[in-house]
């Protein structure tokens, strides 16, 4: 079953909608093809909306960070948006705080973290 | 008394074993934060067995005791065996280049947690969780 | 429940308790009016002689059927009131005894030609004071059973309260000792209290909180990190010196976990993060012309 993240741009900012669950082929597409969408100009920043999601797990949240580290390489951040309260107690049980990721409650808030965080700059 | 197994190959084993935890328990009256716990142990479990042992299986069943539900999670595979139990339960260890939060995650999420693993022959995971 | 003696002996009871109501209602009110217990007390001085008679109708009701269903539902419910309300219980066991102890009065005295009648009667009478009693005794701690099942909701609904209070900002005053599964539900309560509440920032206030050891850290730690996930930043207040000390000692690391001395300072804090200002406008205390305002 091959599913692919719709990744769309709002103003100069990218936003990654997983949808279902994210699995190894389609991990890697989906990091090949996020890079490809923030090494375009006008790339502020991307927002990976999580609120489809209903499970995220150790592969998952590895993903992420993996994610936020390539993205900061190329001077993009990035905005966790979505999660729900039942999967932040649960990763916070684990012992995977996400330190150092950015995270919203939604994507309204993520774009206004992004659009504030650039304005400071 | 019911139970469901199903054999873990690949990641779509992982994610199937994963809504079918998370249906039963939701069926069984957990609450939507345990259910998730339970679906989190399940993929952090049964990823082990794809990352190392290629195959094995999983079974979910439904426990009743004393008036209590519950819920128990059998993984187990026929890989090569975990060499050091307690190390491989330990914050941060992986052998894969993972998290290492595998193990101890699941333990943590799940109310009991017992691992039998012999070198050459396999590993067996037992976690239940009740309904509080 | 089971009368002694058979049918005939049923409709003598029946029929001594039909005929003679109007003498044990009015001894019921005479004994009464003289009794220790229940003439001090408030409750029952209104509505004495309704209470009465209310008892003696569902004692003739479950004479007639043989159960004791009736008379169950007027001290049932009886009891309800008295322990919702924190009264005492005595004067209901009280207005129970006096009831028979004049039934049997009026017995002895319309009989006391047949001197055996009057005993049956008697006989029944006791049976019923004993049934009733029994019924009294259950109905009472069937109602504390159920006054204490509601105070342990109502704490458990109290004991974690999120509170809006402006513009994204929520206060969580925490009070009591706070074990695994209280902190379970705290965090849970918190988390979807800064989802509906679309909030960015979360006041934690711990001074109420008499017990706060390692595990408390660990449960506060984690409710921080969790909020995090959510985008929420908190503020911890009201951490007492001794808890600062076994934090300190025990080497456990609040990390990035922003504290503040007082609500007060965290509020300040909260407001500058959210961009107000705290700004006195006119003399000290508070106006009463604006008062007509709000």
């Amino acid at each position: 079953m091959h599913q692919q993240v719709p990744i769309l741009k709002i103003d100069d900012f990218w936003i990654a909608s997983v949808q279902g669950s994210l699995h190894d082929q389609d991990v890697i597409e989906f990091k090949e093809a996020l890079l490809n969408k923030i090494m375009q100009p006008k790339s502020r920043g991307l927002i990976i909306d999580l609120t489809v999601l209903d499970v995220v797990d150790s592969f998952v949240t590895k993903t992420l960070i993996d994610i936020r580290g390539l993205a900061g390489l190329m001077g993009v951040p990035v905005v966790i948006a979505g999660m729900s309260p039942a999967v932040a107690i649960t990763l916070v049980e684990m012992g995977l705080n996400l330190e150092g990721v950015d995270t919203a409650l939604n994507l309204q808030k993520g774009l206004d973290k992004l659009r504030n965080a650039g304005k400071e700059r | 008394m019911l139970e469901r197994t199903s054999s873990i190959e690949n990641e779509l084993d992982i994610i199937a074993a994963r809504r079918c935890a998370k249906e039963i328990a939701k069926e069984l009256g957990f609450s939507t934060v345990d259910q998730v716990r339970i679906a989190t142990a399940i993929s952090e479990l049964a990823r082990n067995v794809v990352l190392y042992a290629k195959n094995g299986s999983i079974a979910i069943r439904v426990l009743c005791e004393g008036g209590r539900k519950g819920l128990e999670i059998l993984v187990a595979d026929n890989g090569p065996g975990i060499p050091n139990v307690e190390l491989a339960m330990t914050d941060g260890y992986s052998t894969s280049g993972g998290l290492g939060a595998g193990l101890p995650g699941a333990k943590r999420l799940m109310d009991t947690f017992r691992i039998d693993s012999k070198l050459g022959q396999g590993t067996t995971i037992v976690a239940r969780k009740w309904k509080a | 429940m089971q009368l002694s003696g058979g049918l005939q002996v049923e409709q003598e009871i029946v029929g001594f308790w039909t005929d003679s109501r109007n003498e044990i209602i009015g001894k019921c009110i005479e004994l009464s009016a003289k009794d220790a217990i229940l003439e001090p007390d408030e409750s029952y001085r209104q509505n004495r002689e309704q209470v009465f008679e209310h008892l003696w109708s569902a004692l003739l009701q479950d004479m007639q059927s043989d159960t004791m269903a009736k008379t169950g539902e007027v001290v049932g419910s009886l009891s309800r009131e008295a322990v919702r309300y924190g009264r005492n219980v005595e004067p209901i066991q009280r207005i129970i005894e006096i009831l028979m102890k004049s039934a049997e009065e009026a017995a002895r005295t319309k009989y006391r030609e047949d001197a055996n009648r009057a005993s049956r009667i008697a006989g029944h009478i006791k049976e019923y004071l004993d049934k009733t009693m029994i019924i009294l005794t259950k109905s009472i701690i069937r109602a504390q059973a159920e006054v204490i099942e509601k105070q342990k909701e109502y704490l458990l609904e109290l004991s974690t309260p999120v509170i809006p209070l402006l513009d994204g900002i929520l206060v969580l005053p925490l009070i009591g000792t706070i074990d695994t599964r209280r902190a379970k539900q705290i965090m849970d309560n918190l988390l979807n209290g800064i989802v509906e509440a679309q909030a960015d920032t979360v006041l934690i206030d711990i001074s109420g909180v008499p017990i706060v050891d390692t595990q408390v850290a660990h449960h506060l730690i984690k409710t921080v990190q969790a909020a995090s996930l959510l985008g929420a930043r908190c503020i911890i207040v009201g951490i007492r010196p001794e808890f600062a000390q076994t934090i300190v000692k025990l080497g456990i690391d609040f990390g990035s976990i922003v504290t503040k001395n007082s609500l007060q300072a965290g509020l300040k804090l909260a407001l500058k993060w959210h961009n107000y200002e705290l700004r006195r406008v006119g003399g000290g205390g508070p106006d009463a012309s604006t008062g007509a305002d709000s």
